[in-house]
């Protein structure tokens, strides 16, 4: 968006960390509005009050290992209750216990600044910035544009968790405009959200080019690699991936399947596969972040993404441009912008085994998907989303 | 005037896993529904229309009739009544059919030894079932080898004609595309510009109706090079989108009463064609300038064309001695050509062809589930000979 000159961009983020590419864009982080806390309600409500958040365990993207890790405790409460003083606000920007006073106090900053400086549209990305686009929207009066990257249904498997559910609600319908990033979402979001189709409008994802890495993916003699890599969770269709790695190697013996990420499902994962008996060929790669990502496709001969409900999906973009064949869920967004990918329904294991047995055995098959893919992904670049984005802009503001 | 006749065979979805396990690669219903649907959608109204021009015009309208013999058989099987229209037609007289392959295949115009078996079986089903023996064969796609085209020849000594003017008949050379008119001994070749017109004429019916259509298309003969000269026209109601409706069937009515209204226009079956000169010379066929794609832009384009072609070359090669190829039916229905089409780089196109009966979602699904079937069968080739199944 900042590539166009006659549209000025303030982001708003919970939190700066000063590495943040701001050619073009006002950037500005919550943690640094310089304003006593109190002083921002009295103003954007007239009355001060205080916000507590109520212990839960059910907070929403955490897994165990990170509920955990975050330590948690009787301390933490007391040394969170001295800050409550002290300006400006704390974000962590994290997703962690206190997420929900964090979305609450991103709300109370937007409010703030919306009535400081004037803007055309408010334009709020996923349900963590809704209330705070509504905020906004409340002091300005301008139009606002929720962004739906992902709604609890994707998350959660159809188990919202209803604080989520009504944040999200409450975003879209209070929205002008609603966008998605696939069909996928836009049919969820009418269907499951009953919000006016007319006001939801699907403006797919792009992916920034990236730099194929010199040497090609493994070949020759060397074990062959098939790759899962993201969020291990029910989401993501882990479990797929494993009865897929046990049908295939009941058939090849020369191939590895590597699952790199964390989540919930991890353990469970790491379960099936022993009791599948395939654990000397399954690896677990753990987290994994920039470069590591480019390493793990580098050495990967398929990308599968057997994801359950996926709104769009980056990663097999990426794997694409790093000539990787890719597997895609059809329940996902991007199986709507790819052509030169196998797709399957998550649950056909039979179909995405077929697949990798294909790709990795007969090579007209790989070398068709990788030169077709890497043509194909370079056309689709967020220019096209940016543009389609503004486009829309235009058609809210003559109205 | 030819017309083609033509019915895939539907492969079930065979996984990797199947290998080895299980030998049966049909989705029988499927490809029981494809027929049917053919059947109704356009040959029985294509058949209808035949006849009653054949009535209309008594002797005077004349015409060839090209179909693989697997297509007999799969009609035999599933569509026995349509068979019996198609041969009342024929009693009609007019109608020649046209010497092909058994399989709708081209690895006989690699492996040349498989012709004289699949131009034999072709040839005693369509006189099993319509008594008279084609005479001239059709040449739907080059020859690799010479020897092959020698063989054609003297296994179809009426002439050949020729889809396209290849290389390998008689010249050297790539594939041509050149306006020349010259021909070899009994050999012509179809005029593919004009009928690529007639398909596009009925691909877009909506834009004019019949009449209207019919004349512009003979003006477009008229315009073309050499009008006065013989040209070989083929038209194959599969590759048009839809059903063969009443507005395609005034569009022929009046083609056809146009042409025969002219006292120099002679619509003639192949062999008339061929015999009409005098010895061993084939009349001069003219052909419009050749704009359509080469055959190898359908056929063995890509990656996975050509590594399918090379595992069925592969199998061709691993039949021991004629007879073995007499031994498994499947081999005559798993060849056909169509599943490497399904595999065509255009598929994504929305003019790509195979749109009306392509049973796949992209070209690698289908070339996973035929790749799949390739190596289970010659996996028992391997093993033994095939089963005897028909």
């Amino acid at each position: 968006m900042s590539s166009f000159n006659d549209i000025g961009l303030t982001f708003v983020m919970p939190r700066r960390y000063g590495n943040e590419t701001s050619e073009n864009v006002r950037l500005i982080g919550a943690n640094e509005v310089e304003a006593i806390r109190n002083k921002i309600r009295q103003e954007a409500y007239g009355t001060p009050f205080e916000c507590y958040s109520v212990e839960s365990a059910m907070i929403p993207y955490v897994d165990p290992d990170c509920f955990y890790l975050s330590g948690w405790s009787q301390t933490e409460k007391e040394v969170r209750q001295q800050k409550e003083n002290a300006p400006p606000f704390e974000f962590t920007g994290k997703y962690g216990t206190g997420l929900m006073e964090e979305i609450h106090n991103f709300s109370v900053v937007a409010g703030y600044l919306a009535g400081k400086e004037n803007y055309d549209i408010i334009h709020a990305h996923d349900w963590l910035t809704f209330p705070a686009g509504m905020a906004a929207k409340k002091i300005l009066h301008k139009p606002l544009v929720v962004h739906v990257h992902a709604t609890d249904f994707d998350r959660s498997g159809g188990k919202v968790n209803p604080r989520v559910y009504h944040m999200e609600k409450a975003g879209m319908d209070e929205a002008d405009a609603v966008v998605t990033v696939s069909d996928h979402t836009r049919e969820m979001v009418i269907r499951n959200y009953q919000i006016d189709p007319a006001k939801v409008y699907t403006v797919h994802n792009g992916v920034e080019p990236v730099g194929y890495p010199a040497a090609p993916p493994s070949s020759g003699g060397g074990e062959r690699i098939v790759t899962f890599l993201g969020r291990i969770t029910l989401q993501k269709g882990p479990l797929y991936f494993v009865e897929v790695a046990q049908k295939v190697l009941a058939r090849m013996k020369n191939v590895r399947f590597v699952m790199a990420g964390s989540g919930d499902m991890l353990e469970t994962c790491v379960a099936a596969v022993a009791r599948a008996g395939i654990a000397d060929r399954f690896s677990f790669a753990g987290f994994l972040k920039g470069a590591e990502v480019w390493q793990m496709f580098r050495q990967s001969d398929v990308y599968v993404m057997p994801s359950v409900s996926e709104p769009f999906g980056i990663s097999p973009l990426e794997a694409m441009f790093c000539k990787v064949p890719v597997i895609i869920s059809k329940q996902s967004g991007v199986s709507e912008v790819v052509r030169h990918a196998v797709k399957v329904d998550f649950w056909d294991i039979d179909a995405m085994a077929d697949a990798i047995y294909s790709i990795i055995g007969r090579p007209g098959l790989k070398k068709m998907m990788v030169g077709s893919g890497v043509h194909e992904v370079k056309k689709i670049n967020w220019s096209n989303t940016a543009f389609k984005i503004k486009t829309l802009y235009e058609k809210i503001l003559s109205h | 005037m030819c017309f083609e006749f033509h019915c895939p065979v539907v492969l079930r979805r065979y996984r990797f896993f199947e290998i080895n396990n299980s030998h049966y690669y049909y989705d029988d219903q499927q490809t029981a529904e494809l027929t049917e649907k053919l059947v109704r959608q356009k040959f029985l109204p294509l058949v209808d229309l035949l006849a009653t021009l054949s009535l209309k015009y008594a002797q005077r309208f004349r015409f060839g009739v090209s179909t693989s013999g697997i297509t007999l058989k799969l009609l035999q099987h599933y569509q026995p009544y349509f068979l019996n229209i198609w041969k009342e037609l024929g009693k009609l007289g007019g109608m020649e059919f046209l010497a092909d392959t058994f399989s709708h295949t081209l690895v006989p115009f690699f492996h040349p030894e498989s012709l004289p078996q699949q131009l034999e079986l072709h040839k005693n089903l369509v006189e099993e079932i319509f008594g008279e023996p084609p005479r001239i064969f059709y040449q739907h796609f080059p020859f690799v080898s010479g020897n092959a085209e020698a063989t054609a020849k003297r296994l179809s000594p009426g002439g050949i004609i020729a889809a396209r003017r290849f290389a390998g008949n008689g010249r050297s050379g790539k594939e041509r595309n050149d306006n020349s008119a010259g021909l070899d001994k009994k050999l012509a070749v179809v005029d593919q510009p004009l009928s690529h017109k007639l398909l596009k004429i009925h691909q877009k019916e909506h834009a004019s109706n019949g009449v209207v259509q019919a004349r512009h298309f003979l003006t477009c003969l008229e315009g073309a090079a050499n009008p006065a000269a013989p040209r070989i026209l083929f038209f194959n109601p599969v590759a048009v989108d839809g059903a063969f409706s009443n507005r395609r069937e005034v569009f022929w009515e009046e083609l056809i009463r146009s042409w025969l209204a002219r006292e120099e226009c002679r619509l003639v079956t192949p062999s008339e064609m061929f015999s009409g000169s005098p010895g061993e010379e084939a009349p001069e066929v003219s052909a419009s300038s050749n704009g359509s794609p080469g055959m190898k832009n359908f056929w063995f384009q890509n990656h996975l064309q050509q590594e399918a072609l090379g595992e069925l070359l592969k199998i061709d090669r691993m039949m021991p001695d004629p007879d073995s190829r007499m031994a498994g039916e499947d081999w005559y229905f798993i060849q056909d050509m169509d599943h490497l089409f399904f595999m065509n780089s255009r598929f994504f196109s929305p003019l790509f062809a195979g749109k009306y009966f392509n049973p796949y979602n992209s070209p690698y699904e289908a070339f996973i589930n035929y790749m799949n079937i390739l190596e289970d069968y010659s996996g028992k080739l391997e093993k033994g000979k095939p089963e005897f199944d028909g």
